[in-house]
């Protein structure tokens, strides 16, 4: 029994590939089934995201060799033209790759952790289908704790790694919680659409949009339930905001110093942060002299999106450690389990002895009181418990250990002849 | 409420002294020895030294008050008296409000003030030996002095707030984003505190003055130009006053106006320590 992985990522296929392999949750299941029937595997899961569409699959070594040909007979995508874009793995190869996956270090933004999310449910897939049982169950539920230890014990998730949201932690730090603050959108594209959105979903309650065409500026503003201003008003709006987002077209400054220092003289200096995410800029550098008045541009916030990644970056070689302990356990559970048949075997044996033995021996002495015969159970039970304990915990550690005493043991007991006796 | 400790007093406020020294210690660590790690580990390292520092605090707050109970009411009389129950109300005051403003950062601020005002009551002479002039044998005196330190220790707050607002304008400014600025608190949080601090600082201090002017006026013989003191304390209450108006009045607020409060508690500090009085030893 085997584990195996195939499967391709961001890192090793373009979209145009990754996008042929994508499985939308409707057809999983049934992938999930044709992996079982046609394939032959014993359990399966699907990992299917935008950046990665990877298999995890338990079962013998003529199943393993099958893999590729899912794809070829469920997906149409003959594996043959999928060279160089498919990675294989096997056992703790694979159980590592998955944990990689997991704690996010394989993402395309490093750290992330939806991917964390999807894993859980492409985990939930497999059971609901189910294609996960003992093997898929134990390593996937360690995949998650995996996950989440790399998150919890590294700062791999910490810090801003998008414009936008590096604005926020720069808005949080002058404004501290956004609630009831007003933002200003000039330019309504889709860069600061998206600024916009997420310091609305951080808090910030209301929303102005100023667009040189009014109707786009009115379009943007529905989405937020927020306000569309003519062009040529905005600079006598700008005093009821607290963030500025700027990202239009304009090939020089559109808003000047002086309307910023109108605006705060109008807000009674309250602060005032302005995001210039336009290339060229559109707010005038000097404003950022002003008192209390913070303008940042799209280097600026790349910097501090550059500071977090190197910090995020650091943080690797920890979460390789905690990634590698989780190897190892698992390595560990693995190893236990193949000794688990030939322990419940030697049970088995030591029962069936014990078993008939008591029973000759009563048959023998036919006029043993109640009380008797269950002293004379009692004895072949003690003899059999303490006989077999020492063999099965030295199994049990052996196992563990990967050692080959498994094997010695099987012989020893000559387990395998004793079921082929049994089992006509 | 007087308690017999005579020989150990010193000790007890020393105890007090070094217990609020290694509290700045452990809140200073926490702000600014390796500022730039994020890691979970040196996230949990800063919480840890944030809460030892305040149960340093605590147990520096217990011991002050014990050798504050052993002067009785010459604490009242006395310049290192007073210096001592200011650092005491101030170290309890951040230990009540300070989780609600600006959490262990303020505590960097605001433990070295009491710290040095600690210290120099230590340092003082014994209060025990200060002959107490007639003039301050008065019921006033405790209502008087209380109303004046309450100032004081909010003003203390505006000006440990007022440190913090320009530490992180001055990140914001130089966009330097690293580590130090996401620990101290947002300068809209550090401005309310200063605000609002300074608000109740200026109406104790004019409470105050008034106070003090009601009872010193009663004495014959007494004339209010002629003591430093007074004068001294309406220059402290000038800073603090265009402070507020600055802020109503012209919705002035950033930089500079947090600057004034600082240069005002500077001058409250050395007014304070360096006024000498007429009527002799007496605080006000």
């Amino acid at each position: 029994m085997q584990l195996f992985l195939l499967g391709l990522s961001h890192k090793t296929a373009p979209v145009e590939v990754r996008e042929k392999l994508a499985l939308s949750s409707e057809r999983l299941p049934q992938a999930l089934h044709f992996l079982q029937r046609a394939i032959g595997v014993r359990e399966a899961a699907i990992l299917s995201t935008c950046n990665r569409a990877e298999i995890y699959a338990v079962g013998d070594e003529r199943a393993g060799a099958r893999l590729e040909s899912f794809l070829d007979e469920f997906q149409h995508v003959p594996a043959s033209s999928l060279r160089g874009s498919l990675y294989h793995g096997l056992d703790a190869q694979s159980a590592r790759h998955l944990f990689r996956v997991a704690s996010g270090i394989e993402s395309l933004v490093l750290g992330e952790s939806e991917i964390l999310g999807q894993v859980k449910s492409a985990f939930e897939m497999a059971r609901d289908s189910g294609t996960s049982s003992q093997v898929l169950d134990e390593l996937f539920r360690r995949a998650i704790a995996c996950g989440k230890r790399a998150r919890t014990e590294t700062a791999i998730g910490r810090g801003a790694l998008s414009v936008g949201s590096a604005a926020v932690e720069l808005a949080r730090q002058i404004f501290g919680p956004l609630q009831g603050h007003t933002v200003l959108i000039l330019g309504a594209g889709k860069m600061s659409a998206r600024t916009a959105k997420t310091l609305v979903s951080s808090g910030a309650k209301r929303v102005l949009v100023a667009n040189r065409t009014y109707e786009k500026a009115a379009e943007l503003a529905a989405e937020f339930d927020g306000e569309a201003v003519h062009w040529d008003e905005f600079p006598k709006r700008l005093a009821e905001a607290d963030i500025v987002i700027a990202s239009t077209r304009a090939p020089g400054y559109i808003v000047r110093a002086e309307h910023v220092a109108q605006a705060m003289k109008i807000r009674r200096h309250r602060p005032l942060f302005l995001v210039d995410i336009a290339v060229p800029r559109d707010i005038d550098p000097a404003a950022h002299q002003l008192n209390n008045v913070f303008v940042y541009d799209i280097d600026d916030l790349q910097g501090v999106v550059n500071a977090n990644l190197a910090q995020r970056t650091n943080e690797l070689a920890q979460v390789e450690t905690i990634i590698e302990s989780e190897v190892a356990g698992w390595e560990k559970w693995i190893r236990a389990r193949s000794a688990q048949p030939i322990m419940a075997a030697l049970a088995q044996h030591g029962a069936q002895i014990r078993e008939r033995e008591v029973r000759e021996a009563l048959a023998q002495m036919p006029n043993l009181s109640e009380r008797e015969q269950e002293v004379v159970k009692a004895l072949a039970r003690s003899i059999e418990g303490k006989l077999l304990h020492a063999p099965l915990r030295h199994l049990r550690e052996a196992g563990e250990a990967g050692s080959d005493d498994v094997e010695a043991l099987r012989r020893a007991f000559k387990l395998d002849e004793k079921r082929e006796e049994e089992a006509p | 409420m007087q308690l017999t400790l005579q020989p150990y007093e010193n000790f007890l406020l020393l105890g007090g002294v070094l217990a609020y020294l290694s509290a700045m210690l452990y809140f200073w660590g926490q702000l600014f020895v390796r500022a730039e790690a994020a890691s979970p580990r040196a996230e949990k390292w800063r919480a840890s030294a944030g809460k030892w520092g305040r149960a340093l605090l605590v147990i520096g707050a217990v011991l002050h008050l014990i050798s504050l109970m052993g002067q009785g009411d010459m604490l009242f009389a006395v310049r290192a008296g007073v210096a001592g129950l200011f650092g005491w109300l101030l170290v309890v005051a951040y230990l009540i409000f300070g989780p609600r403003l600006g959490r262990d950062s303020l505590g960097a601020f605001v433990t070295p003030v009491a710290l040095i005002a600690a210290f120099y009551s230590l340092t003082a002479a014994p209060l025990h030996h200060a002959a107490r002039p007639e003039i301050l044998q008065t019921q006033w005196l405790p209502v008087h002095v209380t109303i004046i330190i309450l100032a004081y220790v909010a003003l203390a707050f505006a000006f440990a707030a007022s440190l913090i607002y320009l530490i992180q304008e001055a990140l914001l400014k130089r966009k330097q984003l690293t580590g130090l600025w996401q620990r101290l608190p947002s300068l809209q949080v550090a401005d309310d505190l200063i605000y609002r601090a300074t608000s109740f600082g200026v109406a104790m201090l004019t409470l105050g003055i008034l106070t003090g002017l009601m009872w010193t006026t009663q004495q014959p013989n007494y004339r209010v130009s002629d003591d430093p003191k007074v004068v001294f304390s309406i220059l402290t209450w000038i800073p603090f006053t265009l402070y507020l108006a600055a802020r109503w009045g012209l919705g002035w607020r950033g930089r500079r106006t947090n600057l004034v409060v600082i240069y005002g508690f500077v001058l409250l500090v050395i007014s304070f320590l360096g006024a000498p009085h007429v009527l002799g030893g007496a605080p006000r």
